[in-house]
């Protein structure tokens, strides 16, 4: 089947998987533009190309991979046109990295279930640098300004709340339940 | 070492903060080293997982008003660790007392538009008349840092730590942090949960750190001020006149009055102030009343000249209400009756006053309004929870690539937007857009506001809370028309002949376009209504409230 010759049936299929696998494929594109503002537009143009090409995906192969590689596709074109060149990993960099990204599951309900519950037990100027950085989508200087500390002192803060919260949502997970993909 | 390296120049690239030069370091550590790719990932999909976090709890907080999610962050302590940074609480307040003056910038009244600075909410208010016409407040509004100066009735703070503190006017607060505050004058009580222990107020004669309370404080412009502690203890630190600073533990039903240099005992009397259960029982009754107004003019406004839609989602008893919101418009088709699908009814602005919240990507009021419009105003109250999408429905016709398409929405940084579709799919231009400038700010979300639109044949006009905000002038090709079309949703036409022509707009809609938060009221009337007569549409449902 070609482009043109996508049913509306088919295409709705398609728009269905995209729908499906949006959170990964949002966890994958933030990793590769590390800009949360980036995101959305990378992900709308992902889905237009997707709804576009859907002709040329046959059921049954592998939708992510698929989409995967159209995403890796539009992350670089909107890097190359909107980012600073210091805030974007080289071309090369970000293909060597998608060669070697095998993983099917970004997150699980149970992770993200824990984190919740981890994020209790960070201390709360922690808390505070995480809750600006993740809920606020502030970056480090804006950080250090609103808390009135160095950008630095947000630096250290920041990488010690992740990894608190990194080891409390795994050993949440490994005393009390199994789950894929961590 | 190596791995310790690689890690923070991840978390630097995650956080957009790598220099050029460790760039090219990280760079040649991915390109050259598989493990080192393998940590990208790892470390990427955690990065993912606490934005995706954020993001959700950002919706949460917003959509149940809760910055007083905060208080569970405190967790339970032994009472050794209970009692240190109490402890270190007290001292630095002290400290902040005696050591530093009240600085004319300590009173700033500027409050940032970032709900970062976001320290507590206005939850009750009740006859409230502001000091000041530019600071005014509404019940439900996120307060940042911040003078509250009250001429006359009464209020309720709750902090974003847990303590709550109802202010008495005439009076002046200013909110300081997040567990703590400073009475310049007036009278507040103050009820101060296990996790907002530490809770402290400063006044221009002593500061009180609380204990785990209920207190009250009075601070007369030109008489002695007293503190009363209703429960628990607090350490109250005094320094009248020469006085040197003392500190003194109070405990229930002690009070004392600070006066002559003197600190003098006297009894605690709880009936001298206002207490939060008073307050909320007075709001309520006020609340009623300005319901009764609000039902009485209600009747009215359905029959305003040029009315084609009016929604006052009002439970009249007719079966099947719930699933169905009648057109109050003299003479309306049952096809401008909307159905209400997946929606949750809940309160709208004042108890008794039903709403329906919208909250998941399916929620959604669908109906049908024939015609062709020169002229159109569109007018709803909404309680927004949150902006979190590139468009946030209000009124969206469904896209059928017809010319005079309308849309209205909240765009994603608090704009109030309006847009009508001036040319058919494919072409450059599409869309005529016109944006307000950001008005639902932080400390708009969760609280109940008027927002208008009006198209006047050459001239689109957004309002705000009853005043003109932007205007733009704007010649249209066509008349503007609705015909299906949904309220806080989007959807894609049922005819849509080929899902691969659709715009670039569209797919952002059909991912995520759903309005986020409560409407009690909409109305689309098919003439102008002038700026006075938006103005007192507002005042009307306002009165009382000041």
């Amino acid at each position: 089947m070609t482009p043109s010759e996508a049913t509306p049936d088919h295409v709705a299929h398609v728009q269905a998987l995209f729908l499906q696998h949006l959170p990964a494929l949002r966890g994958f594109v933030l990793s590769l533009v590390s800009n949360f503002n980036l995101v959305d537009d990378v992900v709308q143009e992902t889905f237009i190309t997707v709804t576009s090409k859907a002709g040329s995906f046959e059921r049954g192969t592998n939708f992510r991979a698929w989409t995967w590689r159209i995403a890796r596709f539009k992350t670089l074109q909107l890097l190359e046109k909107c980012a600073p060149a210091n805030e974007r990993l080289a071309p090369e960099v970000i293909e060597a990295l998608c060669a070697h990204d095998s993983a099917q599951d970004w997150y699980t309900e149970e992770m993200l279930r824990y984190l919740t519950v981890c994020m209790d037990e960070l201390a709360p100027k922690a808390r505070q640098s995480i809750d600006l950085r993740y809920m606020q989508a502030h970056r480090p200087p804006e950080i250090a300004q609103i808390m009135g500390w160095t950008v630095d002192a947000v630096h250290v803060v920041l990488s010690r709340a992740r990894i608190v919260l990194r080891e409390c949502v795994t050993r949440r997970i490994s005393s009390e339940g199994p789950v894929s993909g961590s | 070492m190596e791995n310790e390296r690689l890690e923070f120049l991840l978390n630097r690239y995650f956080d957009q903060a790598l220099s050029c030069d460790e760039k090219t370091e990280l760079e040649r550590m991915l390109l050259e080293s598989g493990p080192a790719r393998e940590l990208f990932w790892k470390l990427a999909r955690w990065h993912a997982l606490f934005r995706l976090w954020g993001q959700q709890e950002w919706g949460r907080r917003a959509a149940t008003q809760a910055p007083a999610k905060a208080r569970s962050v405190s967790k339970p302590h032994s009472p050794l660790r209970q009692w240190w940074p109490l402890a270190a609480a007290a001292a630095v307040t002290f400290a902040l007392f005696f050591w530093t003056k009240f600085s004319p910038q300590s009173w700033n009244t500027g409050q940032s538009d970032n709900i970062s600075g976001g320290i507590a909410v206005l939850t009750h208010t009740f006859s409230a008349v502001w000091a000041d016409e530019s600071a005014v407040h509404q019940s439900g509004e996120v307060l940042s840092p911040c003078v509250l100066k009250l001429k006359a009735g009464a209020l309720q703070v709750e902090f974003s730590r847990g303590a709550r503190v109802v202010l008495e006017g005439p009076a002046e607060f200013e909110l300081l942090s997040d567990n703590s505050g400073a009475l310049r004058c007036g009278k507040l009580v103050a009820t101060v949960p296990e996790p907002a222990h530490g809770f402290s107020v400063r006044a221009p004669n002593f500061s009180i750190v609380d204990h785990g309370t209920q207190f009250g404080c009075v601070v007369p412009l030109s008489d002695s001020p007293e503190v009363h502690v209703f429960r628990g203890a607090v350490s109250l630190a005094t320094a009248v006149g020469s006085m040197a600073a003392r500190q003194t533990e109070l405990h229930e039903n002690e009070a004392v009055r600070l006066a002559n240099a003197q600190v003098n005992t006297i009894p605690a009397d709880l009936k001298r102030f206002l207490t939060e259960e008073q307050l909320t029982r007075l709001d309520n009754e006020k609340a009623q009343i300005r319901l009764a107004a609000w039902r009485q003019s209600s009747r009215a406004f359905s029959k305003l000249p040029g009315m084609l839609v009016h929604f006052d989602f009002e439970n009249d008893g007719t079966e099947g209400a719930d699933h169905m919101l009648l057109n109050r418009a003299p003479n309306a088709p049952s096809a401008t009756n909307a159905a209400v699908i997946g929606c949750e009814w809940t309160e709208g602005r004042w108890p008794g006053k039903r709403a329906l919240e919208f909250k998941h990507g399916s929620d959604r009021l669908r109906l049908s309004l024939p015609g062709e419009f020169l002229t159109l105003t569109l007018l709803a109250w909404v309680r927004a929870d949150g902006t979190p999408f590139r468009e946030n429905s209000l009124v969206m016709a469904e896209d059928q690539g017809q010319i005079g398409e309308l849309n209205w929405y909240l765009y994603r940084d608090g704009a109030l937007g309006w847009g009508a579709r001036i040319a058919p799919r494919r072409a450059s231009e599409q869309w005529r857009h016109v944006h307000s400038g950001r008005v639902f700010r932080a400390e708009a979300l969760g609280s109940w506001r008027l927002v208008a639109t009006v198209f006047d044949g050459a001239t689109v006009t957004h309002y705000f809370n009853g005043k003109a905000v932007a205007s733009a002038t704007t010649r249209l090709p066509t008349p503007l028309h609705l015909g299906s079309f949904e309220i806080g949703n989007w959807s894609a036409s049922a005819q849509q002949d080929d899902p691969r022509t659709v715009s670039s707009d569209r797919v952002q809609r059909e991912i995520i376009g759903n309005f986020f938060g409560r409407i009690d009221e909409l109305a689309i009337l098919s003439v102008p209504l002038a700026g006075e007569q938006i103005r007192q549409i507002y005042n009307q449902c306002r009165q009382g409230e000041q």
